[in-house]
């Protein structure tokens, strides 16, 4: 089965890079710009995994997580370019189960880490 | 010896004085006798060693609070005693109120009473003036701690937007270099159609073109963040020997590669120290990497770590291009970078050893540097260990 990944990304490069990557990689990806656009995507389906921006307008990451309530339901890899650490405590508490550096992200590496999340 | 200007044009008045003084003894007092208030204020002008000032309250030239006010104007830290008769008491009274010490009536005091007054004039002057340092010196601490605590608040404001600014920053720069990355990244990884060999080696130059920059901008922010003193230490207990086999498992391949081979020894049990295991696996990865770096392919490095005390001591040695004493201690200088025969072909930001410094003396440690040019360098980290070893 092919697994479905909610990308939520404001940066319009690099969601349609992210995306690109997934898909090369096999995965049926959706995409939002926003949290906000993240909560509606996931009313009309629910997706395996969801890689989660923090800094976005409109909605950010942290308060798509607060909304969402996806604790045990439904894993999130939060991605940020962010290097302040104080952000990134918050998000695990919020149900984030990793927090990478997009910057750190090789396409090859993406694969493994949403394999190794979704346990495959 | 007490000084006294006598200010005096009655000379029967003066005489008194200088009698009654004379008999105080000899080396006690020393007069000086003018009989004009101009003539006083050019003495005044000339820094003679004048104690207190003895004068007639009515003066040929002066009269009065004028005569006080013209006085305290010539040597305003000078205590002065007025002389005055019956008639002009109630001027002498007037002076007093303006800050003058004392007086004294004509005909009606002794040898005793003159030097009492003389005496209590100097040291209530003496009193005055400490009280007045003091005043001035507490009105100058509170201008001082206004003053301090204005800038503070400007320098927390500016700090603010200095956070904002490397938080802004580490986002912005590090979002396009990161689209980068993934474009090349999916070029390299074949996922649209196999490169030629050439396009293979261009791209693969971009792309570590690319982790250059990414490199550098970590290395800004890192030194960013901890020049604005953001950096907290997560302390826990650190087993370094576990620690360093994993810096070598990690960076194996790539010594491999260089063909050099690297030596590990260490004593049992192993050295544990209370520290950041991230930011110090960081400092420990940076002075392998670079001794791997700064030295020929083929060329053995070493590293030990040895207990001397309440320290731990950790050793990173090379067989590499080593540093020149000059040039050592600019070493952990901020965008330091010496010139060596690798340091052309070698990448770096020139902040890796002093982020590592700083880092290692937050850990209440230091790192020191033995070097000679040609003959390869030894990085000494020392750390305090746990208590309890």
């Amino acid at each position: 089965m092919t697994a479905h990944v909610l990308l939520i990304e404001d940066d319009p490069t690099l969601q349609q890079a992210f995306a690109l990557v997934l898909r090369f990689q096999g995965y049926d990806v959706e995409t939002a710009g926003n949290g906000e656009e993240g909560l509606r995507k996931l009313k009309l389906s629910t997706p395996h995994i969801i890689l989660l921006d923090i800094v976005m307008p409109v909605m950010d990451g942290l308060t798509f997580l607060q909304k969402a309530n996806l604790r045990g339901k439904i894993p999130v890899i939060t991605f940020s370019n962010l290097s302040d650490t104080t952000k990134t405590e918050g998000m695990a508490r919020l149900g984030s189960v990793r927090h990478v550096l997009k910057s750190n992200v090789a396409p090859r590496d993406l694969d493994l880490l949403i394999k190794e999340v979704l346990g495959k | 010896m007490t000084y006294v200007l006598l200010i005096e044009d009655n000379m029967s008045d003066a005489r008194m004085v200088e009698d009654a003084l004379k008999q105080q003894g000899p080396d006690t007092y020393r007069l000086v006798h003018v009989v004009k208030i101009s003539e006083a204020i050019r003495l005044l002008a000339r820094d003679l060693p004048i104690n207190i000032i003895l004068s007639d309250i009515t003066l040929p030239d002066s009269q009065g609070v004028q005569t006080f006010t013209k006085l305290r104007k010539a040597a305003s830290d000078l205590p002065v005693v007025f002389l005055a008769g019956a008639h002009d008491e109630s001027l002498a009274v007037d002076a007093l109120q303006k800050g003058a010490q004392d007086y004294l009536l004509k005909g009606q005091f002794d040898r005793k009473i003159l030097v009492r007054s003389l005496r209590y004039a100097i040291e209530r002057k003496k009193f005055e003036n400490d009280a007045k340092s003091a005043r001035s010196k507490t009105r100058n601490l509170q201008q001082k701690t206004a003053l301090l605590k204005q800038q503070k608040a400007q320098l927390v404001a500016l700090n603010d937007a200095k956070d904002d600014f490397i938080s802004m920053a580490s986002h912005q720069l590090r979002t396009p270099a990161t689209g980068v990355k993934q474009y090349l990244g999916m070029m390299l990884a074949g996922f649209v159609g196999q490169l030629s060999e050439n396009q293979q080696s261009l791209a693969q130059n971009a792309y570590e073109s690319n982790e250059r920059q990414l490199a550098t901008i970590d290395d800004l922010l890192k030194v960013a963040q901890l020049d604005a003193g953001h950096l907290t230490l997560h302390e826990t207990e650190v087993d370094i020997v576990v620690m360093l086999e994993d810096i070598i498992d990690e960076q194996r391949s790539k010594l491999e590669e260089r063909r050099q081979p690297i030596s590990f020894e260490f004593q049992k049990p192993h050295a544990v120290v209370e520290a950041d295991h991230k930011l110090l696996r960081m400092v420990f990865e940076n002075l392998v990497d670079n001794a791997s770096k700064y030295t020929p392919t083929g060329k053995p490095l070493s590293i030990r770590v040895s207990k001397i005390r309440s320290k731990i001591m950790v050793e990173v040695i090379d067989g590499g291009v080593g540093i020149d004493k000059a040039n050592a201690t600019k070493l952990f200088q901020k965008f330091s970078r010496i010139k060596n025969p690798l340091s052309e072909t070698v990448n770096g930001s020139g902040l890796g050893l002093y982020w590592a410094k700083k880092v290692v003396d937050l850990h209440r440690g230091s790192i020191t540097v033995e070097s000679a040019l040609g003959a390869g360098s030894n990085f000494t980290v020392l750390l305090p260990s746990r208590r309890d070893q």
